[in-house]
C-alpha cells in the first residue's frame, strides 16, 4: 500500500489511512480526491470516521471534515483516533449492530458439498476478486495476534483480523471486523466481519465451531454431531485426528459455505503468485 | 445393617434430620448485623421519648430460652438498657 | 397473563438447573407455551442441559441494554415450537442486570407466554436477587442431605422475607433405597423440617444423566422413573391433583427383601 491516502468502509464508519511520514497539508489534496471520488459510492449517510496512521491536531481534524464536507455528501457525526480506547468503542459498534433476522434461524455449519469443479469455479471465479481484497486488507490492518487458550466466558474483541495461536473452547468467543485465525482448535465461537465485511473468513486448524457468523450470516454446529461428541474429551480428541486438516469458513450466496484450508483455496485466491 | 443394631443407634437418615433441627434453630435465630442495629435504633428511638438512655452501654442479643418443662427452646430477645435519667412528662 | 416462576435452591449442585429444563420442557408438552430464563450470568449452563448452545447470538444482558429485540434474543427448543430460551450472558457477571429490569423482562414475557420459568444461580448475591424479582411463585429445590436442606431453609427464609407468594419444594435425587435402610432422610423428613408445601419428589436416577449429555431433558419420558415424576410436577403446576409416585415400584418385592 504505497498510497499516502486510503479510504475503507466499514458498515459503520469509515476508516482513513494516512500516510506517517508526509506532512498533513501534503495530504490535503489526496484527501480531497479520494472523498471527491467515492462520493457517489458512499453516498449520503451518517457515519464515523477514524483517522488511521497518525494524530491529527484539533485544527486538523477541523479542516479533515471541512475537506469531507466539500467532496462529498458524508456526515461525519464523531471522529476516533488510533489512540482512543478503541477495543470499547468497537465492542460497543459490534454489540448494537442490528441483525436482520427477527428470530435466529442458522443454518447447520456441516461441509459444503460441492463438485471440485463448482468450488474451483466458487473460489477462482466471483469470489477471486473479493478474497484478494479481503488477503489485502489483512496485510495492512496490524492483525493482532493472541497466544493462549481462550476458555469459556473469555472473549477476545478486534477491529483487526485475529490471530489466535491456541484453542478457544465452547463458551469462548472471538470476534474481529476481519478475518480470524486459529492456530489449535476452534470449539468456541467466532464472529468475523463483525461490522458488515462478508468478505471476511474464519480459519482454523481444527474446525469445529459451536457458531460461526460472518456478517450478518450465521451457521451453528450440526445438532447430531454434538450429541455424538459430547462423550468426552479423549473422543473428540481421536476423531479429530482421524478427520484432521484445517479448514475455513467464508460467506457464499449470503450462507457460510464449509471447506478444507488446503491449496485449492489458496491458489484460487492468488495468494501465491 | 445388623438387626440388634437397632438398639444401639438412630440411623443415619434420623441423625441427619435431628442435626439439621438443631442447625436450623440457629440460623434461624442468628440475626444478621444490619437487622440487630435496625432493632437497635428502634428501640432507642422509642425510649428516648420517656427516658435518658446510655446508648452506647446499650446491649441486645437474641438468645434461645428454655420456655416450658419439656425443654423446648425458644429464641428470645434480651436487652440491657443502662437509664440515665427518666423524663416526668412524656414527650 | 402468564405465571413467572424461580426455580432457586441455596446450594449449588442440587439440580436447579436440570429441574428447569425439564420443568420447561413438561410444560410446553402439556401444550402450554414456555420460556426459560437462565439468570447465571457468567456460569450460564441452561443451553447445554437443551442442547442449544450452539445457537445463541442475543443474551439477557443483550435484552437489558438494548442491543437486540427481545425477539431476536429468544431461542427456540430442537423439536418443540412452544418451548423457548433465554441465554444468560457467558463474558459478563451478575451486576450486568439489576431487579428493576429483571421486573421490567418478566413483565413483557409473561403477556406472551402462559409460563416464564427463571433460573437462579447458585448463592444468596445479586444474581438471586435478579432472578426472584420478577417472580410471584418459587420452587426450592433439594437433596435430602443436611448441606442442602440448611442452604433451602435459608433461601424460603429469604423469599418469604422477599414477599413471594408462593414457595413450594422439589426434593431431588431421593433414594428410595437408602431411604427404606433408614440412611437417608426421606421426603417426609425435609418437609417436616423445611415446614413448605411438597411439589414433587424426583428419584436418583440414571437417566438424567444421560439426558443430559445429549441435551435433550428427559420430561415426559416415561419409562423413566425421573421423566414421570418431572411430569407429575409439571401436571401439579397447571393445576391438577396428582399423587405422588411410588417409587418403590421399580424394585422387586424380592430384591427389596433380600438384596442388601
Amino acid at each position: 500500500m504505497a498510497q499516502p491516502v486510503s479510504i475503507k468502509g466499514t458498515k459503520n464508519g469509515i476508516i482513513l489511512v494516512l500516510d506517517k511520514d508526509i506532512p498533513y497539508e501534503e495530504l490535503r489534496r489526496d484527501i480531497a480526491s479520494k472523498f471527491a471520488e467515492a462520493a457517489s459510492f458512499l453516498g449520503k449517510n451518517k457515519m464515523g470516521l477514524m483517522v488511521r496512521g497518525r494524530r491529527l491536531n484539533d485544527a486538523e481534524q477541523e479542516d479533515l471534515l471541512e475537506i469531507i464536507k466539500g467532496n462529498s455528501d458524508l456526515d461525519i457525526v464523531c471522529i476516533l483516533d488510533e489512540d482512543h480506547p478503541l477495543d470499547n468503542a468497537f465492542v460497543k459498534a459490534v454489540r448494537s449492530t442490528p441483525h436482520h433476522v427477527e428470530t435466529v434461524q442458522p443454518q447447520a455449519l456441516r461441509p459444503t458439498e460441492l463438485t471440485p469443479e463448482e468450488k474451483n469455479k466458487l473460489l477462482s471465479e466471483a469470489y477471486t476478486d473479493a478474497y484478494e481484497a479481503a488477503f489485502q486488507q489483512l496485510g495492512d490492518a496490524n492483525a493482532r495476534i493472541h497466544v493462549g487458550n481462550l476458555r469459556s466466558g473469555q472473549e477476545i474483541v478486534s477491529e483487526h483480523s485475529l490471530v489466535i495461536f491456541g484453542d478457544v473452547n465452547p463458551g469462548g468467543s472471538v470476534i474481529s471486523a476481519g478475518s480470524i485465525f486459529v492456530f489449535g482448535a476452534l470449539h468456541g465461537t467466532a464472529f468475523a466481519g463483525a461490522t458488515g465485511d462478508a468478505n471476511a473468513f474464519v480459519m482454523a486448524m481444527d474446525f469445529n465451531p459451536l457458531q460461526v457468523r460472518i456478517s450478518d450470516a450465521i451457521a451453528v454446529s450440526d445438532d447430531k454431531k454434538t450429541v455424538k461428541e459430547s462423550g468426552g474429551l479423549l473422543s473428540r480428541r481421536r476423531k479429530k485426528a482421524v478427520a484432521g486438516g484445517p479448514e475455513v469458513a467464508y460467506t457464499y450466496q449470503g450462507a457460510i459455505a464449509r471447506s478444507a484450508y488446503d491449496r485449492q483455496f489458496l491458489m484460487s485466491n492468488k495468494f501465491f503468485k | 445393617m445388623k438387626f440388634t443394631d437397632f438398639f444401639k443407634k438412630k440411623s443415619s437418615g434420623e441423625t441427619a434430620k435431628d442435626r439439621l433441627k438443631m442447625v436450623l434453630v440457629s440460623d434461624r435465630t442468628n440475626c444478621s448485623p444490619e437487622i440487630m442495629e435496625k432493632i437497635r435504633s428502634d428501640i432507642l428511638e422509642v425510649l428516648s421519648k420517656y427516658a435518658e438512655v446510655d446508648k452506647e452501654a446499650l446491649e441486645l442479643k437474641i438468645t434461645n430460652v428454655e420456655t416450658d418443662d419439656k425443654g423446648t427452646e425458644r429464641p428470645a430477645l434480651y436487652a440491657n438498657i443502662p437509664i440515665r435519667n427518666i423524663h416526668h412528662t412524656a414527650k | 397473563m402468564g405465571e413467572v416462576i424461580v426455580v432457586t435452591s441455596g446450594k449449588g449442585g442440587v439440580g436447579k438447573t436440570t429441574t428447569t429444563a425439564n420443568v420447561g420442557m413438561g410444560l410446553s408438552m402439556l401444550n402450554k407455551k414456555v420460556v426459560l430464563v437462565d439468570t447465571d450470568i457468567g456460569l450460564r449452563n441452561l443451553d447445554v442441559v437443551l442442547g442449544l448452545e450452539n445457537r445463541i447470538v442475543y443474551n439477557l444482558v443483550d435484552i437489558v441494554e438494548g442491543n437486540c429485540k427481545l425477539a431476536q434474543a429468544l431461542i427456540k427448543d430442537k423439536d418443540n415450537n412452544n418451548l423457548f430460551l433465554i441465554a444468560a450472558a457467558q463474558q459478563r457477571d451478575k451486576n450486568a442486570v439489576n431487579e428493576e429490569q429483571m421486573v421490567k423482562l418478566t413483565e413483557e414475557l409473561k403477556k406472551k407466554f402462559d409460563y416464564v420459568i427463571v433460573d437462579c444461580p447458585a448463592g444468596i448475591e445479586q444474581g438471586f436477587k435478579n432472578a426472584i424479582a420478577g417472580a410471584s411463585k418459587a420452587i426450592v429445590v433439594t437433596t435430602p442431605e443436611v448441606s442442602a436442606v440448611r442452604d433451602a431453609d435459608r433461601i424460603i427464609g429469604l423469599l418469604e422475607a422477599n414477599e413471594m407468594k408462593e414457595v413450594q419444594l422439589i426434593v431431588n435425587r431421593l433414594r428410595p433405597d437408602m431411604v427404606k435402610r433408614g440412611d437417608m432422610m426421606s421426603a417426609d423428613d425435609v418437609v417436616d423440617v423445611l415446614a413448605v408445601n411438597l411439589l414433587g419428589i424426583v428419584p436418583d436416577d440414571e437417566e438424567v444423566v444421560v439426558a443430559t449429555n445429549r441435551g435433550e431433558p428427559l420430561a415426559g419420558n416415561t419409562k423413566t422413573m425421573a421423566g414421570q415424576a418431572y411430569m407429575n410436577i409439571c401436571r401439579r403446576l397447571t393445576g391438577e391433583q396428582v399423587s405422588f409416585l411410588d417409587l418403590d415400584s421399580k424394585k422387586g418385592f424380592f430384591s427389596r427383601l433380600f438384596g442388601k
